[in-house]
């Protein structure tokens, strides 16, 4: 699944931080990302 | 009070605006190095006489496990870094924009204590650059240095065909060198693996890594 290019480019032209919250959780749902082991 | 008293009392009590940045990224790549080294050196020493010592052989051990934590550990101090310097709009090859955009990011990272790679990737998507490719070099060595990391550092005792020796052996077998002081009927992980072989080739994927990252972003090497 890709990222869907329209939250970066929103993120890009607003800088929002809501908005590159929302990418970074797309992109941790895409990738299956885990907390790193400690 | 005379001038000069002034001038003492000025220099006692004012306080200098200066601040340091501490860097710990290359001494952990150079200290994995350094253990990677030292490893080697003890394989060709015993190779020529049986083992002296257990304690020569406890040194061996330690060399190879400290290189191989070391390298995932710049790892993750380099792309921290890399935010971290961003956040202070001091990263030549990016538009202030492209570093507000990884500014502003860092937070939530960093709160949420995610793994190194996907720290690397997702820096990557947000200046709009692809991200390495998952299933090739050098992302997949260095996802497997992590992942040896991890073994090594969660260990857990069990039985030879279980499922974390398996996956270690499955992914690092025929990578380097095997431990020269481990006889064949030894356990592949750890005792097989963990030789300077192990230690050099986890020095060189981090470094390899670290490297196509830095050309990808478009931003100076760092080491």
């Amino acid at each position: 699944m890709e990222v869907p290019p329209g939250w970066l480019k929103l993120a890009h032209q607003t800088l929002d931080e809501e908005i590159l919250e929302n990418f970074l959780a797309q992109n941790l749902e895409r990738a299956g990302a885990v907390r790193e082991e400690r | 009070m005379n001038a000069k008293q002034l001038q003492a009392k000025v220099v006692a009590t004012g306080s200098v605006g200066r601040r340091v940045r501490h860097d710990i990224m290359k001494q952990y790549f150079e200290a994995a190095g350094y253990f990677a080294d030292c490893a080697a050196s003890i394989e060709d020493e015993t190779q020529k006489a049986a083992l002296k010592d257990k304690i020569e052989t406890s040194q061996h051990r330690a060399y190879v496990v400290g290189a191989v934590v070391l390298a995932a550990m710049a790892m993750e101090t380099c792309i921290n870094g890399i935010y971290l310097d961003a956040c202070s709009k001091n990263l030549k090859g990016l538009d202030d924009r492209e570093m507000a955009l990884l500014a502003k990011s860092w937070a939530f990272l960093d709160e949420r204590h995610l793994d190194t790679l996907f720290k690397y990737m997702h820096a990557l998507l947000l200046v709009g650059k692809r991200e390495l490719p998952p299933g090739e070099n050098p992302y997949q060595g260095a996802k497997n240095l992590i992942d040896l990391r991890n073994a090594l550092t969660h260990y857990k005792p069990e039985w030879d065909d279980a499922k974390i020796h398996e996956t270690i052996k499955k992914q690092l077998k025929g990578r380097f060198d095997v431990n020269p002081l481990a006889p064949d009927a030894y356990l592949w992980f750890p005792e097989q693996c963990l030789g300077s072989g192990c230690a050099k080739w986890a020095v060189n994927a981090a470094e390899d890594f670290v490297r196509a990252f830095c050309k990808q972003l478009g931003i100076p090497k760092r080491i």
